[in-house]
């Protein structure tokens, strides 16, 4: 399914004192099978936008569109838009209720009437893909770690298969290898489903490792929209909206304001090491 | 939706209502009410006009807020208006089919209204004007004589505070459930009454989980901090009456005062 957003503005408690714009003139298209990630300062509109994908949120002005079908039409299935475009909230272990992990990753399922065993096969299936072990099956939700709970959380969400993932701040408030883990996981669910995934994340560090394109919000804008490298190679401006840049980023960008390489956009370590290494011999050749 | 009531909510601002005391306000309030009650003829809500107006006015809050503070009693203020206007007995003034208009029901329904609605913007302005914290710190203070008897006069301020300030998390921890839920294809607004409050289930059970977390971490840092209740506790922002606080105390006496003698 393609996503395409034109012209979306969003505003909070319209016409009362605490009227806020959260979304300002926000347009872009998102193609089948991408993986985008999100960035942006917390409270730049990143949750608020990210509503409007399943219509959870109604835009306050401008469409959005789903194969080109405005989802605002009457006529436009919201049920099937749900399940099509599932949303991981932030801290989504927050949503689980019911007596068993089973259950619960089987609420999806149940809401959209899939028959009894047909639910199940997906409740299993999507709990291997989150790598919890069968035999939590029929352990309270309540009993487990804060990380497996997470897994089961998503879990209930692929259960559901979706064509497109949407993941708030799937890492948050996990420890570096867990926050490794879940990151690799997504990513694994992305290839082996083949679905489209959209990461939000206030962390370039996280983000950019995996995704192909990032979309950069800043104060209810989108500011860049653009491959990894296009978005790093403007770090100084991102550096005023008050994202980290990588620090790979960091030195390839001070090295190529003192004229040392030309590269821009270098964002990962691998990169890195074979543009330098390249530079010195090509120093040395000189030498000699 | 939630965020269109604004009665019992405050408006930040830093006018001389808003500074005075906020057992000034309470005691003022209180006052007020009663002194509401206190005439039954029309002359009445001249006083009480001219008193809450310049209440409004030196507040600086503005009327359109205010005005949405009454929305909520919006239809009880019809219903009353309806009722005795209609099915008020008296000398009639104006009929129309089965409708009998009485010159007691429109007296009962303008007396009523008028009244319901000073009660309302009143109280609202104490609200509006001080900060749940004050209120808990000032209502502590008013009651601390009641703990002779042993009534937990701190214990229950504090969990009045603690209360207060939880409703809004608490309201936008709902909201965020129930999104999370409908992402999942729950629905909340088709079938019938059982149907829908069984649907709530999966927004309840989170929502006391995430209630019952909360307390505990609240009383876990609490009791990090050395919380032991009321006793030798002292306060950051003491209350201490100020110059002001005494001329509004005065004033609040003679308006009561002034009230007792309208006819
Ligand atoms: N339910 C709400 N009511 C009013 N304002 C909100 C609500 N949710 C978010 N906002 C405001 O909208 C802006 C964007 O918030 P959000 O989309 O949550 O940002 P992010 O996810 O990037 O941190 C913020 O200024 C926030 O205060
Ligand atoms: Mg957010």
């Amino acid at each position: 399914m393609s996503i395409t957003f034109d012209k979306v503005d969003y505003i909070y408690g319209k016409g009362t004192s605490f009227e806020k714009r959260a979304l300002k003139d926000i347009s872009f298209h998102i193609r089948d099978g991408e993986f985008v990630g999100i960035i942006g300062h917390t409270g730049s509109g990143k949750s608020t936008l990210i509503q409007h994908m399943n219509g959870l949120l109604k835009c306050t002005g401008g469409n959005v569109y789903y194969d080109c079908k405005d989802i605002s039409n009457r006529e436009y299935d919201r049920k099937t838009l749900r399940q099509n475009v599932g949303i991981v909230f932030q801290y989504p272990e927050h949503q689980l209720f019911e007596a068993t992990v089973g259950k619960d990753v089987a609420f999806g399922p149940n809401n959209l009437n899939i028959p009894g065993l047909q639910a199940d096969v997906r409740t299993y299936e999507a709990l291997k893909s989150v790598g919890i072990d069968d035999s939590l099956l029929d352990v309270s939700p309540f009993d487990l770690s804060g990380g497996q709970k997470r897994r089961v959380a998503i879990a209930g969400v692929l259960a559901m298969k979706p064509k497109v993932l949407v993941l708030d701040e799937p890492a948050a408030g996990l420890d570096p290898v867990g926050r490794r883990d879940i990151l690799d996981m997504i990513a694994r669910i992305r290839r082996e489903e083949n679905i489209t995934v959209i990461l939000v994340s206030h962390s370039m560090e996280d983000v950019a490792e995996y995704v192909d394109r990032i979309m950069v919000m800043n104060d209810g804008a989108l500011e860049m929209d653009g491959t990894v490298s296009e978005v790093f190679a403007r770090r100084k401006e991102l550096e005023e909206m008050g994202l980290s840049v990588p620090q790979i980023s960091l030195l390839m960008g001070d090295l190529e304001d003192a004229g040392i390489i030309k590269d821009t956009g270098i964002y990962t370590m691998e990169e890195a090491v074979r543009v330098l290494s390249q530079k010195l011999l090509d120093r040395r050749g000189r030498n000699q | 939706m939630i965020r269109d009531i604004t009665i019992g909510q405050y408006y930040p601002s830093e006018s001389v209502i808003h500074r005075l005391d906020a057992r000034i306000k309470f005691i003022g309030t209180i006052a007020y009410v009663i002194a509401l009650f206190l005439f039954d003829t029309f002359w009445g809500f001249l006083p009480a006009l001219v008193w809450l107006g310049s209440i409004v006015v030196l507040s600086g809050i503005p009327i359109g807020f205010i005005a949405r503070g009454l929305k909520p009693i919006f239809f009880l203020l019809v219903f009353l208006v309806i009722f005795n206007l209609f099915l008020t007995p008296g000398e009639v003034i104006a009929e129309w089919w089965i409708f009998k208009i009485t010159d007691n029901g429109l007296e009962n329904a303008g007396f009523m209204t008028l009244r319901l609605t000073l009660l309302v913007i009143g109280s609202g302005m104490m609200t509006y004007t001080t900060t749940p914290s004050q209120l808990t710190t000032g209502m502590e203070s008013i009651f601390k004589p009641l703990g002779v008897f042993k009534v937990p006069v701190h214990e229950v301020a504090m969990m009045m505070s603690i209360a207060l300030r939880f409703i809004p998390i608490l309201l936008e921890e709902t909201d965020k459930i129930m999104k999370a839920q409908q992402a999942r294809g729950a629905d909340f607004e088709s079938g019938n009454i059982f149907k829908r409050a069984k649907a709530l289930i999966p927004v309840l059970v989170p929502l006391f989980v995430s209630a019952f977390r909360r307390a505990g971490e609240l009383a876990e840092a609490m009791e990090a901090r050395c919380y032991h209740g009321g006793k030798g506790r002292t306060k950051l922002h003491p209350l201490k009456f100020s110059a002001g606080d005494y001329i509004s105390l005065v004033l609040i006496i003679g308006f009561v005062v002034g009230m007792g003698f309208i006819p």
